[in-house]
């Protein structure tokens, strides 16, 4: 069984008058099915508005389905005994990190989750303290959350999950406001923690660059699903992805572009290092 | 001169426990009509001196001048700096507040004293032009999806049509697409009205590819100041304040590394650069004259 079963699910917002009645509706998931296998890293793409976020809350039991169904580790959302239980399991990061912070000092922050549920003491300070090296915090053991700039708060938000272990962890466009060398060290432990303890990444992001390395990347356009395989297959797509308000990697736009004009580089380019070995083939 | 900050410093919470030295005796100036990239690691102060600039907050030492005069003296009035210096701030949810989209981004338009008409024209315009159509005018702000709400909040200050433009991290959270039509939006507006742009990024690729010059940011402290060419240049010590370079340059300099020479003159921070440089090279080879 997967891990996440997305069953035909769909989301409508709804906008009200002064006088209760519907003035406005927006169907903002249609139809998404589908499946993902324990211990996969996934990476979600589309434009903005094109309902990730709301699908990231549904597999949060944020959001129940409108119509459909959601199941995570086989446990119904829709059904109110599951959703700690499933909250637990899978633990998000939301996009505005100044929205989750609760605490007066980081420690405690990072500290909350593991607290809620019911991790022994000692074993909470361990976790608190590895969480914030994993995401190079520790030196702001101490601070004030509300005193981090954007990038910093970001990492904490992150710690604040990985304390608590879960099976899968959803985190919605989570590099939005790290620098680069921030970024490369998220992406880093997002991928350790994939690998080494096989907890099910799913990535949000609008950066092309950071989901070459997933096992599968979506790609949703106006709450529908649209593409949904391998980094170097849907990479391929240039001009569809385009066409969907996306971009494909910089070495992948230079392989697309010196294609068009002639040279022979191969398919499925992705990476800075296949294109410069890609390309010295061509100067030998 | 437009903007100037001679020595400044801004420390948070001085004498307390959180105290924070966040901007060190910082000084540069910016021309009217450039457009500057600032840059730096999350931390480095860039917020802080955004903050400074329209004196949201006052210096601890040192002083900001705009056009010349000193913007905390008092024959300064903060609500026309505040028209003429448009910021659209880190976090979007911090300038959206009130009930609808288009009221929003009527608010600032009508702050200015304009007539009702030309508030709604121009927030009309603002937004059609960051891709929000008539859909999104009723909508509450909070409803909006993160991309969205960026979107409406540089709406809100594009409908000042102020002098210069600070912009900080826009394009974060913005989709491919968006963040392409918006900085070219705002580069045409450069171009065409002389409009000053400073921008903050934390896209090497982005800095390359709009700003003339980048001011960088470490701990505080302003690192490098110069041409953005120039500046990208130094790639290792980049790298070691958290940063680095655009893509195409580190494509160019593993190129280099592995023996494949490119004359020093072409243009490495744009694609359409990169790729004319690529295509030459295997060109002049297939030629016969390497
Ligand atoms: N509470 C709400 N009420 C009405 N409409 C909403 C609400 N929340 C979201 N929407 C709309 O639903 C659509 C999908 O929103 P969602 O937040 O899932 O998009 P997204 O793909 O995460 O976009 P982004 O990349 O901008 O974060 C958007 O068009 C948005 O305006
Ligand atoms: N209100 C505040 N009180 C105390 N310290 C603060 C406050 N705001 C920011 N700081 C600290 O000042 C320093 C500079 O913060 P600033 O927000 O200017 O950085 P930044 O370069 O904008 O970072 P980012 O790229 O993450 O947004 C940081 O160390 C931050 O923790
Ligand atoms: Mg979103
Ligand atoms: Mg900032």
């Amino acid at each position: 069984m997967a891990l996440i079963d997305i069953h035909h699910l769909f989301h409508s917002f709804y906008r009200y008058n002064e006088s209760g009645e519907v003035a406005g509706t927006k169907e903002a998931l249609r139809d998404v099915t589908l499946s993902i296998e324990a211990g996969t890293f996934v990476a979600v793409l589309g434009h903005n508005g094109s309902g990730k976020s709301t699908l990231a809350k549904h597999i949060n039991a944020l959001f129940l389905p409108s119509k459909g169904q959601v199941l995570v580790d086989g446990r119904d959302t829709k059904d109110a005994a599951n959703v700690l239980l499933i909250r637990r399991e899978a633990g998000m990061v939301f996009q505005n990190p100044d929205n989750q912070m609760i605490a007066n000092v980081v420690e405690e922050e990072v500290a909350f989750g593991p607290e809620n549920i019911g991790v022994p003491t000692e074993e909470i300070w361990e976790r608190v303290a590895d969480s914030l090296e994993r995401v190079g915090m520790t030196a702001y053991r101490m601070h004030s959350p509300d005193r981090l700039s954007g990038g910093q708060k970001q990492r904490v938000a992150i710690a604040g999950i990985v304390s608590m272990k879960p099976q899968c962890i959803i985190l919605d466009e989570p590099t939005a406001m790290l620098d680069p060398v921030g970024r490369r060290e998220v992406l880093r432990t997002l991928h350790e923690l994939n690998e080494k303890e096989k907890i099910t990444i799913l990535l949000i992001t609008h950066h092309m660059d950071e989901t070459i390395d997933a096992d599968r990347v979506i790609v949703m356009d106006d709450g529908e699903v649209v593409l949904d395989d391998v980094p170097r297959e849907v990479f391929a797509h240039v001009d569809e992805l385009r066409s969907r308000g996306l971009d494909v990697p910089v070495p992948t736009q230079l392989a697309y572009e010196l294609k068009k004009r002639g040279l022979e580089l191969p398919e499925g380019i992705l990476s800075e290092e296949e294109f410069v070995d890609a390309y010295m083939k061509l100067c030998k | 001169m437009m903007i100037e900050f001679r020595n400044v410093d801004y420390i948070y919470e001085p004498e307390t426990p959180y105290e924070m030295h966040a901007v060190k005796n910082v000084s540069f100036s910016i021309e009217a009509g450039e457009f500057v990239g600032l840059l730096g690691h999350t931390g480095s102060g860039k917020s802080t001196l955004i903050e400074l600039f329209n004196g949201l907050l006052k210096p601890s030492s040192g002083s900001v001048l705009f056009h010349g005069t000193d913007i905390s003296s008092k024959e300064v009035s903060m609500k026309e700096i505040r028209s003429k210096i448009g910021i659209v701030f880190q976090y979007p949810e911090h300038q959206l507040f009130e009930t609808t989209v288009l009221r929003d981004v009527c608010f600032g338009p009508k702050n200015m004293g304009l007539p009702e008409e030309e508030q709604k024209e121009r927030a009309k315009a603002a937004l059609t032009s960051v891709g929000l159509d008539e859909s999104y005018y009723e909508m509450s702000p909070f409803e909006l999806s993160g991309g969205e709400k960026r979107r409406a909040a540089i709406a809100g200050v594009l409908a000042m049509e102020p002098e210069a433009l600070i912009l900080d991290e826009p394009s974060a959270g913005l989709d491919p697409r968006g963040r392409d039509e918006i900085l070219g939006l705002i580069r045409k507006l450069w171009q065409e009205r002389g409009l000053t742009v400073v921008l903050v990024s934390h896209s090497m690729d982005e800095a390359a590819k709009y700003a003339q010059r980048v001011i960088v940011m470490h701990e505080g402290v302003k690192t490098f100041d110069g041409p953005t060419r120039e500046v990208f240049t130094h790639a290792k010590e980049l790298s070691e304040i958290g940063l680095g370079v655009p893509s195409t340059v580190r494509i160019f300099s593993m190129l280099r590394e592995r023996g494949v020479a490119f004359p020093a003159d072409i243009d490495e921070l744009s694609i359409d650069g990169a790729v004319q440089a690529l295509l030459k090279r295997v060109q002049d080879k297939e030629g016969g004259h390497v």
